[in-house]
């Protein structure tokens, strides 16, 4: 059993006047930057009081059959004021709000054939309660604050099994039917670019997954591969949106998806002094909601998931030497390298292709040095990431860092 | 090499005296062949997504934003010749973008609303033939805002500056909005509305417009009128046009959900070259709509002949502004002249449709699009009854398609 009690106070303070160039010239006056259009000012302060517990319990009904218990909570009040309360989107963040989660799970476990078979079942409940607040048009002619209650209790169910065929050999097959439950700052923003969410629903899925992975080895070489795909039909995935015209965003759901994909990874290692290992995964992500909410066709019915890379890869190769300088330490070299395909930022059908804000393709490559010493106590590692300086985006048009070199020295005092 | 520059002095000469042997004939220039008819659209397609893309025809034929169209953001349009301006909101950016004779639209250019007026441009109007006029402000603007002047042949401001509008520093959280204008006879007419932030409630006694002199843009001055309470311009509706005389048109909306407190809404004038409210003139057209429809005049496009079109939102149908994304706004034909009204019998549809209508040729257009039913441009005729329309361009994606602007490209 294991529980935790965490405090989180945090503050926004937005109170800017003024708009200044590059030049530090005045350009203009503002009341505060967040929320775009409908900045305000503020000085907005929350507090977070999460509570978490986790407790496991299992049963050998006899060397082969394992019964166990699980159950898990975690709830977070969160309680906020702005003293200045003028900004908008600060309005439903001032009442409290909480939300609470617990996961209840039964399994049964076998091992059968000298363990070389393993099988899991199991059973989930899924709990959840919410009382969030939103600002918006109820009855009125205004905007008022208005309290959201939110319950929900979902079970899931699955079964994963395991088979080594041999000692490089394992085949692993498991279909669960689950749910996602909103976190803390899904639902309730993160305070100041992030609203809150009160309408969220809960994230529920279907999946399969089958995969393989093999080793061999020889005296001098080990190669090691795995396979692994996955079918995925999700209903209410749990989303960041886009920045709205607010230059805001929060949470949604994207009522009906499919998932369908598979990664692939290879390590080979000889002796001591190489290593190269590369992993590529393929998703293909679709709208399946064939109408909208209010009756219309959906126009992006069958569209690949808008902001979602589809084709993603990496690799590296890694050049050990152990006993470098008389053997009082080991030096390593490596190089690798990143690749994202591009992606757009909206529903990929829609628009024309050659206009489309789109994240572009992105091929980085990165390479380092590394000491270690004092029998591995201290290593000094040197490196360089993205050595051609390209443009690389950690969203759409927010830059990630070009060229950059760290250096790195860590000592254990204890090791 | 000598060779080459002597050819290029022919060249020049031969092209120079043709472009000034024909430079003050304008009968020659009549002679270029119009290119065919497009139009522009730009609609929201799903969820935040807008696109604006040319169509061939308003009465025939189906736009689709699959694989078409240019990514937008923003609510406030303004076409003028041949061009379109969207205010891009996340972006804070004023884009021009450019129809063309071959039914194409691009983007051509943009101003940074940045250090040019507080915000963003929220105002937008033009005030002669090569200027635009755009105003803003922020939320809280205690009685300043900003203006700025700009050319449209270089899309560059040609001036700007600060103006003052209502405040009272007793009344710090009654706060005027701006909306539309128009410049006549060395006037600057602006409505807009005022607003309460405490009781959450628009503030209307009788209804007011400010006048500032242009093109200096000071001396203001608060015109009002007792003839109805509510406000005028709204700044993202087309809510102020004029007649083939020169007399102004204001749409007053009174509706207890739209910048009033559930009066009368209907038109208000000033006559050509005056700078106040014309006393003898209001066009009721809550109550010639029936006063049981709660009738909220949103918005109007003058046609000719003393005939415009409008829609009004029946209040009677909503519990609150949410409902304006439900069918609730109707298609009307206002006789300026008579104030008598003719309530069309097109389908109701969510209110956005009243954005950026089209008179072009002596006929309305405008998007129709009823929750979760097809979705057309429709076309009005002003010589008609109350059937004297028909549905045009189909728009792809039925009820979602809020059309937010229709405008001709040039053939020229």
């Amino acid at each position: 059993m294991y529980g935790v009690l965490n405090r989180l106070e945090a503050q926004t303070t937005d109170t800017s006047s003024r708009k200044y160039n590059w030049a530090q010239t005045i350009i203009g006056r503002t009341a505060g930057e967040l929320n775009g259009i409908r900045a305000q000012k503020s000085e907005y302060q929350f507090e977070d009081r999460n509570a978490m517990l986790i407790a496991n319990s299992s049963y050998a009904l006899n060397p082969n059959h394992t019964l166990a218990a699980s159950f898990s909570y975690n709830g977070t009040n969160r309680t906020g004021s702005d003293a200045l309360a003028t900004a908008e989107w600060t309005i439903p963040f001032r009442e409290p709000q909480h939300v609470n989660r617990h996961v209840a799970a039964l399994s049964y476990q076998t091992m059968f054939w000298d363990e070389k078979l393993t099988s899991m079942v199991f059973v989930k409940n899924f709990g959840y309660t919410a009382r969030t607040n939103v600002y918006n048009y109820n009855a009125g002619q205004q905007k008022e604050l208005i309290p959201y209650l939110s319950e929900s209790n979902k079970w899931g169910a699955g079964f994963g099994s395991k088979y080594r065929i041999n000692t490089g050999t394992l085949v692993k097959l498991s279909f669960e039917n689950t749910t996602r439950m909103p976190d803390g700052v899904e639902l309730l923003g993160n305070g100041n670019t992030i609203l809150n969410a009160p309408g969220l629903r809960l994230e529920r899925s279907s999946n399969f997954n089958i995969g393989i992975s093999q080793s061999f080895r020889t005296e001098q070489d080990k190669w090691s591969y795995e396979l692994g795909f996955f079918f995925r039909n999700t209903r209410d995935l749990i989303w960041l949106g886009e920045g709205d015209l607010y230059g805001t965003s929060r949470y949604e759901n994207i009522d009906k998806l499919r998932s369908m994909g598979g990664d692939f990874s290879v390590r080979y290692a000889r002796k001591k002094w190489l290593e190269i290992n590369g992993a590529v995964t393929y998703q293909d992500v679709r709208n399946r909601q064939r109408f909208i909410s209010n009756g219309a066709v959906n126009l992006v019915y069958n569209d690949r998931m808008k902001n979602m890379p589809s084709l993603m890869a990496n690799g590296e190769v890694r050049l050990k030497y152990p006993s470098a300088f008389g053997g009082h330490g080991g030096l390593s070299f490596y190089a690798g390298t990143d690749y994202v395909q591009g992606f757009f930022l909206s529903w990929p059908s829609l628009g024309n292709r050659s206009t489309k804000k789109k994240i572009p393709t992105q091929f980085l490559q990165n390479t380092g040095l590394t000491y270690t010493m004092l029998q591995n106590s201290m290593n000094v590692s040197l490196e360089c990431r993205n050595i051609f300086d390209r443009q690389v985006y950690d969203n759409f048009l927010l830059q990630k860092p070009g060229r950059f070199i760290s250096l790195n020295i860590r000592y254990f005092l204890h090791n | 090499m000598k060779r080459s520059i002597i050819n290029f002095w022919i060249l020049f000469s031969i092209v120079s005296f043709g472009l000034f042997s024909c430079k003050d004939d304008s009968n020659e220039t009549e002679e270029i062949t119009p290119a065919e008819q497009h139009f522009t659209i730009s609609a929201w397609a799903t969820g935040s997504e807008q696109y604006i893309a040319p169509v061939r025809s308003l009465t025939e034929g189906k736009l689709t934003f699959k694989g078409n169209g240019l990514e937008a953001q923003g609510s406030r349009y303004l076409w003028h010749k041949q061009y379109v301006y969207q205010m891009n909101l996340p972006e804070k950016k004023f884009i021009q973008y450019e129809m063309k004779t071959d039914g194409t639209i691009a983007q051509k250019s943009y101003i940074l609303t940045d250090g040019v007026v507080p915000n963003y441009f929220q105002s937008l109007n033009v005030v002669d033939d090569n200027t635009l006029l755009v105003l803003g402000g922020l939320d809280a603007n205690k009685g300043q805002v900003g203006w700025a002047r700009i050319r449209v042949a270089d899309f560059s401001v040609i001036d700007k500056g600060t103006l003052t509008v209502p405040y009272d520093a007793a009344k710090p959280d009654v706060t005027f909005y701006l909306g539309r204008g128009f410049v006549d006879n060395g006037k600057f007419i602006l409505g807009g509305y005022f607003y309460n932030a405490s009781t959450r409630a628009y503030v209307v006694e009788g209804t007011k417009a400010l006048v500032f002199d242009y093109p200096a843009m000071n001396n203001m001055k608060v015109i009002s009128t007792n003839l109805t309470n509510g406000s005028v311009g709204y700044d993202y509706l087309h809510t102020v046009d004029k007649d083939e005389e020169g007399n102004h048109y204001f749409v007053v909306s009174s509706g207890k959900y739209w910048t009033g407190n559930g009066g009368k809404s209907g038109v208000l004038r000033i006559k050509k070259g005056t700078a106040e409210f014309d006393p003898t003139y209001f066009f009721d057209v809550t109550t010639a709509v029936g006063v049981e429809n709660e009738a909220c005049l949103m918005g109007i496009n003058y046609v000719g002949n003393g005939i415009a079109f409008g829609t009004v939102q029946y209040e009677n149908k909503m519990t609150s502004v949410r409902d304006r994304l439900n069918d609730v706004a109707q298609v009307v034909k206002l006789n300026l002249n008579t104030k008598t009204v003719t309530v069309m019998n097109t389908p109701l549809s969510p209110v956005g449709m009243v954005r950026s209508p089209l008179v072009f040729n002596n006929k309305y257009y405008t998007g129709i699009s009823s929750v979760g039913k097809e979705a057309f441009i429709y076309e009005f005729d002003p010589a008609g009854g109350a059937d004297s329309f028909k549905k045009g361009l189909a728009l792809d994606g039925g009820g979602y398609m809020q059309v937010q602007l229709i405008a001709p490209n040039p053939t020229k």
